[in-house]
């Protein structure tokens, strides 16, 4: 059993400090996975507060035999992250673009780190649903296939699979883009 | 797949991946970092505190009909207590000539059938028995032979009733019991001994009958309690008469039912109380004089019997 299996058990039996341990291992890919889905990130700390809450909430319901505790707590915050998306989508994309021009987004260091992260979004706007999850999943919440697998509901192998398809496809925007 | 266009792939990959790692995602602030997990907290609290009163208003879903429902269950319970107490207090003084005599007997049994133990059943089969008493002075104050029938079976019901308690229970435990029973009996005895003169004849037949039973029961009772029975019969003393509507020539119709053994209109067994009054009773101007219930010439042929099979007094078939 990983560390975290046995902290979310703790957890569930009344251990405050197991939960303080999962948060500060956790807070970060879950943030950086919503941040990158919802490109802002006011959105995303609520967003990630609510995925923690959840966990919490429902950690008696977490079974180490089927899947890892990361897989579980990502499977909650895709979730969150799909109905978010659904009542932005019905607030419309005016307020989304409204949301990015008014720094909803923290101001990059330099000119480099901005274009970068605006050619990124951009590329992954452009890829299918299930292979733009696959690459922040792996990229940015620093997951494994297997674990990328368990919260997607998918098998490895397929995962494997979307991986390799999502980065060709995001090489050749960049490629397109004049990333090299 | 050619080798240049795998190397192709492989490169985009390889460009791709190389780029991801470089983008840097701008860091979460320090109301996520440092104050996140304490809201996390605060907020399950909470969330756990609503749950418990939500989830007690989850079981019904119209307060309305609960509250209709309570107070119409309430309402059915008030009539069915109300009516039983009515029932209860209108038939309590009900006489047997009443329609409310079978309410009243109703309500005697029901608390009978309730009691946890065959002593509390002895105790209330007694005191019904004297409620019978207290009856039948009312139906002879009254000359009312309506219902009399009625009060013998009735009467008769609490008498048995208490003799067959007293058959199941440890004779240790209704030894005192069974003493005031006894004593009881005699009284009841006495009671209907007296109340018979003058009365009708259907009053006095039903009297008759329930003397019987009561005979019967301070036989068995001197049985249980292991005291002997009276050597012989004797006739009563004082002569006491037994004034009825018996039809003429007609012996008490004790002693044309006694079997061998059998004691009826016995005199009590030494040292017990005297269950027939001494002393002339008066009859009723023209009814039949009866002749004592045990006459010297039964007494002579009872003792005659008596030696030749053997048998003792009191012994049943």
């Amino acid at each position: 059993m990983t560390p975290l299996e046995e902290l979310a058990l703790r957890t569930a039996d009344g251990d405050r400090d197991a939960f303080a341990e999962i948060y500060g291992t956790l807070v970060d890919p879950v943030y950086r996975y919503l941040y990158w889905n919802l490109e802002c990130r006011e959105d995303a700390e609520d967003l990630a507060e609510e995925v923690f809450l959840k966990c919490l909430l429902n950690i008696g319901a977490y079974d180490p035999k089927r899947g890892p505790f990361k897989a579980w707590a990502f499977r909650i915050a895709h979730n969150l992250m799909v109905d978010h998306q659904r009542k932005r989508s019905r607030r419309g994309r005016e307020a989304l673009r409204d949301d990015l021009e008014n720094g909803a987004s923290p101001a990059p260091e330099s000119l480099e780190d901005g274009e970068r992260a605006q050619a990124l979004r951009e590329s992954l706007e452009g890829l299918p649903s299930n292979q733009k999850q696959v690459i922040v999943m792996k990229y940015f919440a620093e997951m494994s296939n297997a674990e990328v697998a368990k919260a997607l509901g998918r098998s490895e192998g397929a995962v494997n699979a979307m991986q390799h398809r999502a980065l060709r496809r995001l090489g050749k925007a960049l490629e397109e883009q004049g990333w090299k | 797949m050619t080798l240049m266009q795998r190397g192709k792939r492989e490169a985009l990959e390889a460009a791709a991946v190389t780029f991801l790692s470089e983008v840097i995602t701008p860091e979460a602030s320090s109301r996520l970092r440092d104050h996140g997990l304490q809201r996390v907290w605060v907020r399950a609290v909470q969330q756990e505190e609503a749950k418990a009163p939500a989830a007690a208003r989850r079981t019904y879903r119209s307060p309305a009909l609960l509250r209709h429902v309570i107070v119409v269950a309430m309402a059915v319970l008030m009539v069915m207590l109300v009516s039983t107490t009515g029932a209860y207090a209108f038939s309590y003084n009900a006489q047997p000539d009443s329609p409310l005599y079978g309410t009243k007997i109703f309500f005697e049994r029901a608390r009978i059938t309730l009691t946890p133990s065959s002593t509390e059943d002895i105790r209330l089969e007694m005191r019904y028995s004297e409620r019978r008493m207290e009856e039948l002075q009312k139906m002879a104050a009254s000359g009312n032979q309506e219902g009399a029938d009625r009060w013998s079976r009735e009467y008769s019901r609490n008498i048995e009733g208490a003799g067959i308690l007293f058959d199941t229970t440890s004779p240790r435990e209704t030894e005192e019991l069974s003493a005031h029973f006894q004593e009881m009996l005699y009284r009841q005895a006495s009671t209907m001994q007296v109340m018979c003169q003058g009365q009708p004849p259907g009053l006095c037949e039903s009297i008759d009958s329930a003397y019987r039973v009561c005979d019967q029961e301070m036989m068995h009772m001197r049985q249980r309690r292991g005291q002997q029975e009276p050597e012989s019969p004797q006739q009563e003393p004082g002569g006491q008469q037994h004034n009825g509507n018996c039809p003429p020539g007609d012996e008490p119709p004790s002693q044309e039912t006694t079997t061998p053994g059998e004691r009826t209109y016995d005199s009590p067994a030494a040292g017990d109380p005297d269950p027939m009054p001494s002393g002339d009773a008066p009859s009723a101007p023209g009814a039949p004089q009866m002749d004592s219930p045990v006459s010297e010439k039964d007494t002579e042929q009872q003792e005659a019997e008596h030696q030749s099979s053997g048998m003792q007094h009191g012994h049943l078939p």
